[in-house]
């Protein structure tokens, strides 16, 4: 096998020279790293004439260490371009190789959306792991001067990165998938860790996937009458989608955090976590009074693993709130609340819609670390049971 | 029960505000307004989950309809009008069972007794809380016996901070005909209802690029360093309309081009541009400022009616192409009309930042594109250093597009490559599609938002509406006075009339080609 430095001198590090233009939904092309923005140039001179425009608000950098999650981050990129046109760059490094590798593409992506007249720079890069320290020095000349960088952090942020601080110094905001931690306890503390330590914002995807429920909440509990009662609250049952597809399989997180965050806005106590069979009860204490949460598995093919499928919440008056996904569209949370003389109509809201990169969407979006993420954060990362 | 100052669910830049539980009533729910706009705008509120969890919106109008009649015409009109297309079946099928309608006549005081009835037993069965807006879509002939009606019945309650449930009303434009009429509109309905529960719409200021001109201004410290009379040599701010007046003949015969949008949308624009800083971003602070720029310019006089003022109206000519009829010509319009269907006027703010700094405001309809902007034009450069035989040095402007193509674009001059010293203007843009991609939400959907919310910085204030008119009505009443012999006087599918061309040209400058 000859050496990397010798593959590099000859050329063969590189899979085609040739600009070989892929079949895709925008063109695809294979560079040298030194013509990555003469090609994207020369793909933008021949968009011209199909009047798409080339637009940029940020800097995306997707880094993955698993080549298995490669699709659904172009999902995500792709659904990120739609509401906020951005360049895209993202670097996989690939275990597997046995040769060294460093793979450089383009191309031009464009929204699902065909109505939609942007479209935006795409470099990909593909390195073996021996090649990983050159990740940084292979974007840095083609992040756009002048503009936010957001790094989404695919990978698993306990994990000793030395690449990590080098990207993360370029980012503005750092926004992790605690969906690649096996550990959730230990996510958090490495989350709260980063963010003490290099003091950049973070966020994480789990986090913005619950942004729906937690607005349901807010809106819900908006007057001080409902507030009152959901302080009230003895018992909360949240269901969610146990099951599990190739990209999910952390399926309880979303759930912990919705209470974590109930618990910390509502400057609930902790005081135990028990698992009985498929099922989790976390208690906390509140002016001596016992809230007792209740995680409960569903599990459904049809709906995006983990999504919490159902909240309820009682107090000890006969006060009873359920929100529960429509039976005919999930994106709909029906609502019912009821005391033991009264009930009102049922009212639905649009909680989400299940599409791979809305809740990174929603992070870019918003500006600087949610108090209340850090709160759920030091919340989780003081209970060690909690996976 | 009260609101809560600091809500621990809500947590400010990093979820959507949450709104109060509430039941948005339409008057005149039978108009092409509600079926072209309001609704649609709900829908997509509803779509997006911005409206409150529990909420409820009623149609009332004089027709008699079911409630399931009223559902299907508003579903075809959300399928025909909405910006998203196709209608997404399950959410509409979740928001036609809080849609309701309400027969009554809007002078029937049994009618409002029923209404009230109604409302209070939605309230019950949805949780809405008591809360309430009313949007007023009606003729503007029936704002005043509405909101004595709704006050009558108690359905408006009385104004304050610290309420358990609040009330709202939205009026559309126009609001009054004249200074004197905007004064006793006002004060009429002050006998039913506080200044502060009052949203007067202007459609304009929801749109995003005018929501941008505070952003732009006052987040960008290189502009408005030169934002004044030492660097800017005057404004132009355009609203020009292909389309003709359509089905709206007898409504124009009554109010013309000012008071259709140059009075409102126009004068809105001149205020923003024009604005000093707010000391913060309330609805207050901004429309306070906004309100001195208005009080800060002369009303028209005997010496300025014929010299800073144009009136136009338009002829038969071609749009697209096409040959299109003249105003006269127009369902329901008088064949020797004086209406007009357009408007150029100049406008001078007495203040230190503005001072001899000449504004001219132009709009018209059947104008040969539609495009509404502000354009800043900056002095030209000191010295001659540039001035050479067959050089064109022009100025710098600085042009704010609001519709369409939303964007803002900076002309400036820049060497030809070559051995000569030869300068061409050449343009810097910014496009809002090529930056944000999806459609921009409609101004309906924000501005109702906004008013569930209770913030009504986006609404314009009694004081900034008869400001306006107590600048423009002694115009319009001298045009009264005094008809327009030349009338027709520009062909549709020109710029307007030569007298508009002339207004410029005696101070130096010309139009901007939008």
């Amino acid at each position: 096998m000859s050496s990397f430095k010798e593959m590099e001198k000859s050329g063969d590090l590189f899979n085609n020279l040739n600009f070989t233009k892929i079949s895709h939904m925008s063109s695809e092309y294979i560079v040298e790293p030194s013509k990555i923005e003469s090609q994207l140039n020369q793909i933008w001179d021949e968009l011209q004439g199909i009047g798409k425009t080339r637009a940029s608000l940020f800097n995306l950098i997707i880094y993955s260490e698993s080549d298995k999650r490669e699709d659904y981050l172009y999902k995500v990129a792709r659904k990120v371009i739609e509401k906020f046109p951005c360049r895209v760059i993202m670097a996989t490094i690939d275990y597997k190789a046995i040769k060294p590798v460093l793979k450089t593409s383009v191309s031009a992506i464009t929204s699902e959306s065909k109505s939609n007249a942007v479209a935006c720079d795409f470099i990909n890069i593909s390195l073996s792991l021996c090649n990983r320290e050159r990740t940084p020095f292979l974007i840095i000349p083609h992040l756009t001067t002048d503009l936010p960088t957001y790094l989404l952090w695919a990978d698993d942020p306990c994990k000793q990165n030395p690449i990590a601080s080098k990207l993360e110094a370029l980012a503005t905001r750092v926004i992790f998938d605690s969906e690649l931690s096996d550990e959730l306890n230990k996510f958090c503390h490495a989350a709260i860790n980063h963010k003490e330590r290099s003091g950049s914002d973070i966020a994480d995807l789990n986090w913005g996937r619950i942004e729906g429920w937690r607005q349901l909440f807010s809106q819900t509990f908006k007057t001080k009458d409902k507030l009152d009662l959901l302080k009230k609250v003895s018992s909360i049952e949240i269901c969610y989608n146990a099951f599990e597809n190739e990209y999910l399989r952390h399926t309880k997180i979303q759930s912990l955090y919705l209470q974590a965050w109930l618990a910390s806005r509502l400057e609930w106590t902790f005081k135990s976590y028990a698992t009985e069979k498929a099922a989790v009860k976390i208690t906390y204490m509140s002016d001596s009074k016992e809230i007792n949460i209740h995680l409960k598995e569903t599990a459904t093919s049809e709906m995006i693993p983990g999504r919490i499928t159902s909240v309820k919440l009682e107090t000890p008056n006969g006060d009873f709130f359920s929100f529960e996904r429509s039976k005919t569209s999930s994106q709909l949370v029906v609502l019912h609340y009821s005391t033991k003389d009264y009930c009102e109509i049922p009212s639905e809201f649009v909680i989400d819609k299940y599409e791979s990169g809305l809740s990174l969407v929603k992070e870019i979006f918003h500006k600087g670390t949610s108090l209340h993420f850090l709160n759920v954060l030091k919340q989780l990362a003081t209970h060690q049971e909690i996976l | 029960m009260a609101k809560i100052k600091e809500h621990p669910l809500e947590e400010i830049g990093h979820q959507q505000r949450s709104l109060d539980p509430c039941i948005l009533v339409i008057f005149g729910a039978t108009g092409d307004l509600t079926s072209r706009k309001l609704i649609p705008a709900i829908y997509h509120l509803k779509r997006e989950g911005h409206l409150p969890s529990n909420f409820v919106c009623v149609g009332f109008a004089r027709r008699e309809k079911t409630h399931d009649e009223f559902r299907k015409e508003m579903k075809e009109a959300v399928s025909s009008f909405s910006r998203v297309k196709p209608i997404d079946e399950s959410v509409w099928g979740s928001f036609e069972k809080q849609l309701y309608y309400h027969v009554s006549d809007f002078d029937s005081r049994e009618g409002y007794q029923n209404f009230k009835s109604f409302l209070e037993k939605l309230d019950l069965q949805h949780g809405t809380k008591g809360n309430r807006v009313f949007y007023l879509s009606t003729q503007p002939s029936y704002f005043p016996k509405i909101i004595q009606r709704l006050n009558e019945t108690n359905l408006l309650y009385p104004y304050s901070e610290e309420s358990d449930k609040w009330s709202r009303v939205i009026m559309e434009k126009p609001f009054g005909h004249s200074f004197q009429s905007a004064c006793d509109l006002q004060q009429e309905l002050l006998n039913y209802i506080n200044e502060k529960q009052l949203y007067r719409i202007d459609h304009y200021l929801g749109k995003e690029t005018v929501q941008n001109l505070l952003a732009f201004r006052f987040s960008n410290s290189i502009f408005e360093s030169l934002w004044n009379n030492r660097y800017i040599d005057h404004i132009q701010i355009t609203a020009a309309e292909e389309l003709g007046i359509g089905t709206r003949g007898k409504f124009y015969e009554e109010e013309g081009l000012v008071r259709d949008f140059m009075q409102n949308h126009m004068m809105q624009l001149l205020s923003l541009v024009a604005m000093e800083t707010p000391h913060n971003l309330t609805a207050d602070a901004i429309r306070n400022e906004k309100v001195k720029v208005l009080e800060c310019i002369s009303p028209f006089s005997s010496n300025t009616f014929i010299t800073d003022a144009v009136r136009g109206q338009y002829g038969k000519g071609f749009i697209d192409g096409k040959e299109v009829i003249g105003y006269r010509d127009e369902e329901n319009v008088a064949k020797d009309s004086n209406v007009e269907t357009y408007a150029a006027v100049k406008l001078f703010i007495d203040n230190w930042r503005w001072d001899g700094v000449p504004f001219y405001l132009r709009g018209g309809k059947r104008l040969p594109k539609r495009a509404t902007e502000i354009s800043i034009v900056f002095k030209g450069a000191p010295g001659k250093l540039f001035h050479l035989p067959n050089t064109k040095v022009e100025s710098n402007v600085l042009t704010i597009r609001i519709q369409p193509n939303e964007g803002i674009s900076l002309k400036m001059n820049c060497k030809i490559p070559g051995p000569t010293n030869t300068v061409q203007p050449v343009k810097m843009d910014f496009s809002y599609g090529s930056f944000f991609g999806l459609t921009p939400p409609e101004a309906y959907e924000r501005l109702i938002c906004d008013c569930i919310y209770g913030d009504s910085t986006l609404f314009a204030r009694e004081d900034e509406v008869i400001n306006s008119w107590r600048i423009l009505t002694p115009l319009l009443d001298f045009w009264q006075e005094n008809k327009e012999r030349e009338f027709p006087n520009y062909a549709a599918g020109s710029f307007g009339p030569k007298g508009a061309d002339e207004l410029l040209q005696r101070d130096g400058k010309k139009w901007r080609l939008v």
